[in-house]
């Protein structure tokens, strides 16, 4: 079983990826969500990078475009973790899910 | 005797007080306090435990009424309601404000948060204020509704007006009491109504006095900071202190702009979020006349300061 399968199952998230220096890695977006994708990758490099630029410490955006809901997690300085969930998944579950895998996105 | 009881929820505002009083045979028992959040812009009290009335349906059947409180932030009422006083109500209304900018997410919410009582009873969506916005309809509804999987029964109510809650009342227990005179009811609870020029010396009409949104922002919990944007997305109003977050909260309103038309086919972007375990949480929520940015304690979560923005937003376009 894959870490998105099991985040599903735990309804933590519908479709995940890992951002590398931007890269789409490790996807499990199905193709005809490619362009769900592709906005959640535009947003989150751009929301990172530029809160880079003003503030350290923000490690987590999260947008809300009509009944998509994207969450980005900044697992190191490189890598972004997306979801795409559903509006009512509640985040506070994703993060702890997260802290405690983290080792598994790196990799 | 029989005696039914019967739930009243929903969002602040959505009428649950004026419901029950409408429907009480009895001088209703609330607990109402002044309003010290967002809710300020929109009316001077609000329940803050819950709200009681009872309505003596015939010689044999008597109708217990509850309503809950209906901001978030009292919400462990509506747990301690539904395992107690109401465990073995008839059923639940969700009183649905017509006026929200979107309806169907306050019944999502409560859907979600009263799943467990809902299973076993009826439930009935009570929309009000279509006096005041008649969109979405009653077709839109049940599309809407059924597409979220929910097949229950929708009413269009005005919660002032006795012989239109009834109608509630008449679904919840109108087919096992088939000895109520629904008529003599009615004349008899006419003097419950609170509909304009009803009853001359009601004065809940007192006008409420204005509350600027960045004040009402800061009354709101956990609200540490607050900027008011245009149309056009330049700064109206702010007090914000922090120049960091004063740029992030420009710079994120500035980013949903341009995303707007490329992220179009999912929707319109609602709201973005920026969390941090040691920082603030920086948030913007953006309508097509106005949006707006705000700073709050990191220990709230998105879903609360969802809703206080949304309530914040919805009051000032009024």
């Amino acid at each position: 079983m894959t870490i998105w399968h099991e985040m599903a199952e735990q309804r933590l998230l519908q479709y995940g990826c890992v951002l590398d220096n931007g890269e789409v890695k490790h996807s499990s977006f199905p193709s005809e969500y490619r362009k769900h994708l592709a906005v959640a990758r535009q947003s989150l490099i751009y929301i990172f990078k530029n809160v880079g630029k003003h503030v350290d410490g923000y490690d987590e955006a999260h947008m809300e475009v009509g009944d998509t809901h994207f969450s980005g997690y900044l697992i190191d300085e490189n890598r972004i973790l997306v979801c795409l969930c559903a509006a009512e998944t509640n985040q506070h579950d994703v993060r702890a899910f997260i802290e405690s895998n983290k080792q598994r996105f790196s990799s | 005797m029989s005696d039914y009881k019967v739930l009243f929820t929903g969002s602040v505002c959505s009428g649950k007080t004026t419901a029950i009083k409408s429907l009480s045979d009895i001088e209703t028992v609330d607990t109402d306090a002044s309003v010290s959040d967002s809710a300020i812009r929109r009316k001077q009290k609000t329940t803050i435990a819950m709200d009681y009335g009872v309505l003596d349906l015939s010689e044999t059947a008597r109708l217990h009424l509850y309503g809950t409180p209906g901001q978030e932030r009292f919400k462990f009422m509506w747990q301690l309601m539904m395992s107690d006083l109401v465990h073995d109500a008839e059923g639940l209304v969700l009183l649905v404000d017509n006026t929200r900018n979107d309806p169907f997410k306050d019944i999502r919410f409560y859907v979600e948060e009263f799943r467990d009582f809902i299973v076993r009873r009826r439930l009935i969506i009570a929309v009000t204020h279509s006096d005041e916005q008649a969109d979405p309809d009653y077709d839109f509804y049940m599309n809407e509704l059924k597409s979220m999987g929910l097949f229950t029964t929708v009413l269009f109510i005005d919660a002032r007006d006795p012989s239109s809650v009834l109608n509630v009342v008449k679904e919840l227990v109108g087919l096992r009491e088939r000895d109520i005179d629904w008529k003599t009811l009615e004349e008899r609870l006419a003097v419950n109504s609170t509909m304009p020029n009803a009853n001359e010396d009601e004065d809940d009409d007192s006008p409420i006095e204005k509350v600027s949104l960045l004040d009402a922002a800061m009354n709101t919990r956990g609200i540490t900071g607050a900027m008011h944007l245009g149309p056009d997305r330049k700064v109206i109003s702010s007090n914000v202190e922090n120049n960091q977050n004063k740029e992030l909260l420009k710079s994120m309103v500035n980013l949903v702009a341009a995303l707007e038309n490329k992220a179009a086919f999912m929707g319109h972007i609602d709201d973005l979020v920026l969390c941090g375990p040691q920082q603030e949480t920086l948030s913007v929520f953006v309508e097509k006349e106005q949006a707006l940015g705000l700073c709050s304690d990191k220990e709230l979560s998105i879903t609360v300061v969802k809703q206080q923005a949304s309530d914040l937003l919805q009051w000032s376009r009024q």
